[in-house]
């Protein structure tokens, strides 16, 4: 058993490094927010080898609380950004055009 | 060889393979092209992988706390991460992330086009 354990962790290790570099190259912040549900959803199931690893129950409001932080905070940074690039905005492009 | 045996390798193996989703979702997110084939890699461990890690920790606890507790996350996680993914995709498509020589079928740009959605706007 301690050997999936530490063979699963592993694997979430090299997923989490992958990740990490998606979200810092990008290319658009929609992609940067895809990585970062990813990623917490990496850490939910680190959490969740923990504690099957010590066989406590002491984690699993964490772990509510975890997935529930990442359901929030993707939407609202979605919602936040929908009209947004990392190209100029659309106010600046016409405050540009106007004289 | 016991049931707790059984129940524990059970546990094992599940484990096992959710964190192998991960890892093969993180892979897909590194290698696709575009936000939408990243989103489609993206929610293979958001929702399979991590109903397996959880039900690999609940054959590992085996108490009806866990359980029940476990169930209630897995079922959020099934119901939210549609809808974060949608919202994902819906953006993508009115920032024109979205590479349309790769798409089979797109409903949206007639839908919008008839609703008089203007796309340079």
């Amino acid at each position: 058993m301690t050997i999936v354990l530490a063979l699963s962790l592993a694997m979430l290790g090299g997923a989490a490094a992958l990740v990490l570099v998606r979200l810092f190259r990008g290319p658009s912040n929609l992609d940067r927010i895809v990585a970062a549900e990813i990623l917490l959803v990496i850490v939910v199931a680190g959490v969740a080898i923990e504690s099957a690893r010590q066989g406590t129950s002491t984690y699993l409001p964490l772990l509510m609380v975890l997935g529930l932080v990442g359901f929030v905070g993707g939407v609202a940074v979605t919602r936040f950004l929908s009209r947004d690039s990392d190209e100029p905005t659309d106010v600046r492009r016409e405050t540009k055009e106007q004289p | 060889m016991t049931w707790t045996d059984v129940l524990d390798a059970g546990g094992g193996v599940c484990l096992l393979l959710g964190s192998f989703l991960c890892l093969a979702g993180a892979v897909g997110l590194i290698r696709f092209p575009d936000t939408l084939s990243r989103l489609h890699a993206a929610t293979k461990p958001q929702t399979l992988g991590l109903i397996l890690i959880l039900a690999g920790l609940a054959l590992t606890l085996r108490t009806w706390a866990a359980l029940t507790t476990l169930v209630l996350l897995a079922a959020t996680q099934f119901f939210t991460s549609p809808v974060s993914a949608h919202l994902v995709g819906r953006a993508a498509y009115r920032n024109r992330r979205v590479d349309s020589g790769t798409l089979e079928v797109d409903e949206l740009s007639e839908a919008l086009e008839r609703s008089g959605w203007d796309p340079t706007r």
